[in-house]
């Protein structure tokens, strides 16, 4: 959902965390690409419903659109892997060397005696793996693994669920709804690797903790015992109310949202990018006109008295609120009275190729 | 005629850049260095060449370069220069002929080291059954090496193709062409041992609806053989008709990775050399086909059973291809 992925791009501006953000987006011919300010935007085939199996499981998606990204663009380096419904409270910094992958615990990984260790039910994956006696990782995302590795696993993670999915489909429960995580610690064990919990997410039910990511796929508890917020049932940009909510994790995810619904509002939530001019643009002065030579662009492209005095504080040093307060002053204009214009001449900027918005 | 021998060379670009790349010495890319080299008066120009048996491309404008060292050492007669992507042709001058470089992925670590592992026992403990032959034919003067007959219904033929199954939509997509309605999937083992190899030759034929071919590699490690390389070549078009350049791409045989090309590529397997001369240092590989259907079903299951693969998918079938290359 759109207002997920904006208020999780939102979280990652804020607590500033290193790297490219990519949303891996499930498209299908002529349908319009999602925008979004900071993250890139990948455009995958849609595995929604499972193309051989007509399956109506989402995370399918999340593994065939990996397994895309990582073939078509061939990444190379450190991989911090999570859902939609996710936020940074702030930066994941560990690079992750080969082999060495960290992730959540996920303590419902089942136990038996059946195939890997896992509970009665399982005996089909006897037909379909080479080595069942491997210990899986309790593990489930976020994970924190380098690109190699998850390239190892990605095909064998999609074929696996899609297994479990089908094999499961005929029993009473239906199809595992836990399938994805199984299939990805079997597909990292299978590939031989090792992956160590490390406290990288939590849930909003776990009181005490440190993790960088908080997780809200589940409603979220109001302090008189009802439900203060349910992400299931949330329409975009309704407003919240974080006071409802029971202190702790719950109420720090929708204090976050209220905080990105009113910035949003106000248009403050560029607040936490830069305009940066790009380089090889060069700027020339004619009788008081200013003029920009645009690398690619055959045409000059003239700015206005006002899109030259925008232009000339987009340097690179300050954030579009500062550039918001700075030509407010300067102009003796009112709080937030430019705000939309700067805003308009800054995406011309981006459009024509001057500037890039990057995250303060 | 000679063969043409392959010609290593060091390429030393501006910046301090260095690139190996093995060429033949026919390779019109040879000419086109060497005359940059020794002319730049005659113009830059943009070239892409081979790196790492095809896994990687290396781009560059001749204005770059600096040097070239070869082994051995080439003099090359540099009074015509051909166009990268066009070749004349002398028997129709006025028709337009193309040189199009080969389509093909490689895709390293396609299965599980355990699943290598049990796929290369089979092979071990199957020496029995392979055969001097082949599913369609078989001329000694064409191609040498064992194929086990009837590995398509195995197991271990279905553990190769479920995986295959999976990258399928992309691998489609990779070479621009719209995903297509499966009619099946044919597969089969061979073992190349000592002297043995596979001359230029393409997969599909008007009776054989072949669409993507998939090799597969495995062997012992430490490796006991040397060749055996897998060549890609070149195409020069010319109206309806394809002919192999003499130009190619080569990808290593190394065990685990698994080798894509649409099966109208032509391609040749290099001749092998085991030393041991034992069967258990042959290379090995399951080459598969996948078959476009001429009526879509959705009955038949592929792979392990679970996968309908006849009828293209609602989400696939608005999506007709880039017309994209990967190599």
């Amino acid at each position: 959902m759109q207002w997920q992925s904006e208020l999780l791009e939102y979280s990652w501006g804020r607590a500033r965390q290193p790297g490219e953000l990519v949303r891996l987006v499930a498209a299908r011919p002529g349908e319009p690409t999602p925008c979004h300010r900071l993250a890139r935007v990948v455009e995958t085939l849609s595995w929604l419903p499972h193309p051989y199996t007509g399956d109506l499981y989402p995370p399918y998606h999340k593994a065939a659109a990996l397994l895309e990204w990582l073939f078509t663009e061939r990444i190379e380096g450190t991989i911090v892997l999570l859902e939609s419904n996710c936020v940074f409270r702030f930066p994941v910094i560990s690079e992750i060397k080969r082999g060495q992958p960290k992730a959540a615990a996920w303590p419902d990984l089942p136990r038996g005696d059946g195939p890997f260790g896992l509970g009665s039910g399982f005996e089909f994956l006897e037909k379909f793996c080479v080595d069942r006696t491997i210990d899986l990782p309790a593990v489930t995302l976020p994970v924190l693994i380098h690109s190699s590795d998850l390239r190892k696993i990605v095909a064998r993670w999609l074929e696996l669920m899609s297994i479990i999915r089908a094999e499961t489909a005929g029993t009473a429960n239906g199809s595992l709804s836990d399938a994805d995580n199984i299939a990805y610690a079997i597909a990292a064990a299978e590939a031989g690797i090792q992956h160590t919990v490390a406290d990288l997410g939590a849930g909003i039910e776990a009181q005490q903790n440190v993790a960088p990511i908080l997780d809200y796929r589940h409603p979220i508890a109001s302090t008189d015992g009802d439900i203060a917020w349910d992400p299931g049932t949330y329409r975009n940009w309704e407003p919240v109310q974080p006071e409802r909510a029971q202190p702790g994790p719950g109420r720090e995810v929708l204090t976050l949202l209220s905080e990105f619904l009113e910035r949003r509002e106000q248009g403050l939530e560029l607040a936490f990018l830069r305009p940066c001019r790009h380089k090889g643009v060069r700027e020339g002065k004619i009788l008081g006109s200013m003029f920009l030579d645009i690398p690619g662009r055959a045409d000059t492209v003239s700015l206005n008295s006002s899109g030259a005095a925008i232009w000339e504080v987009c340097d690179g040093t300050r954030s579009l609120a500062e550039i918001n307060r700075e030509l407010e002053t300067r102009f003796e204009m009112p709080p937030g009275s430019l705000r939309a214009d700067i805003e308009v001449v800054i995406k011309r900027l981006e459009r024509i190729g001057a500037l890039r918005l990057e995250p303060v | 005629m000679n063969t043409p021998r392959d010609i290593q060379l060091k390429i030393h670009l501006a910046g301090g850049h260095e690139h190996t790349v093995t060429l033949r010495e026919d390779a019109p890319e040879l000419l086109v260095l060497f005359t940059a080299l020794s002319t730049p008066e005659s113009g830059n120009r943009f070239v892409q060449l081979p790196l790492d048996g095809g896994k990687v491309a290396c781009s560059f404008q001749t204005s770059q370069l600096v040097s070239i060292v070869s082994e051995p050492p080439v003099v090359m007669e540099l009074h015509k220069v051909p166009e990268l992507g066009k070749v004349h042709n002398a028997e129709h001058p006025t028709s337009a002929t193309q040189l199009r470089r080969p389509r093909f992925v490689v895709i390293d670590d396609f299965l599980s080291p355990q699943e290598h592992n049990e796929l290369l026992a089979f092979s071990l403990i199957s020496e029995e059954q392979f055969k001097a032959g082949t599913i369609t034919s078989y001329d000694p003067e064409t191609r040498q090496n064992l194929a086990i007959l009837g590995f398509g219904e195995s197991v271990h033929s279905r553990l190769v193709q479920n995986r295959l199954l999976i990258w399928f939509p992309l691998l489609a997509k990779t070479f621009g062409m719209p995903v297509f309605p499966l009619a099946m999937v044919e597969s089969q083992l061979t073992a190349a041992g000592d002297g043995h190899y596979f001359k230029v030759h393409c997969d599909d034929a008007p009776d054989l609806p072949r669409v993507l071919s998939c090799v597969y590699y495995l062997h012992r490690e430490p490796r006991g053989f040397a060749g055996g390389d897998l060549r890609l070549y070149d195409c020069i078009e010319t109206g309806g008709s394809r002919r192999p350049a003499d130009t190619f791409t080569t990808v290593e045989p190394v065990a685990n990775r698994l080798v894509v090309f649409p099966s109208e590529e032509f391609h040749e397997a290099m001749p092998v050399r085991c030393p041991s001369k034992e069967f258990a240092d042959s290379r090995f590989a399951v080459t598969t086909w996948l078959h476009r259907a001429a009526c879509p079903n959705p009955g038949t299951l592929f792979g392990w059973g679970h996968f309908r693969c006849g009828v293209v998918a609602p989400q696939f079938a608005a999506y007709q291809g880039s017309g994209g290359n990967k190599s």
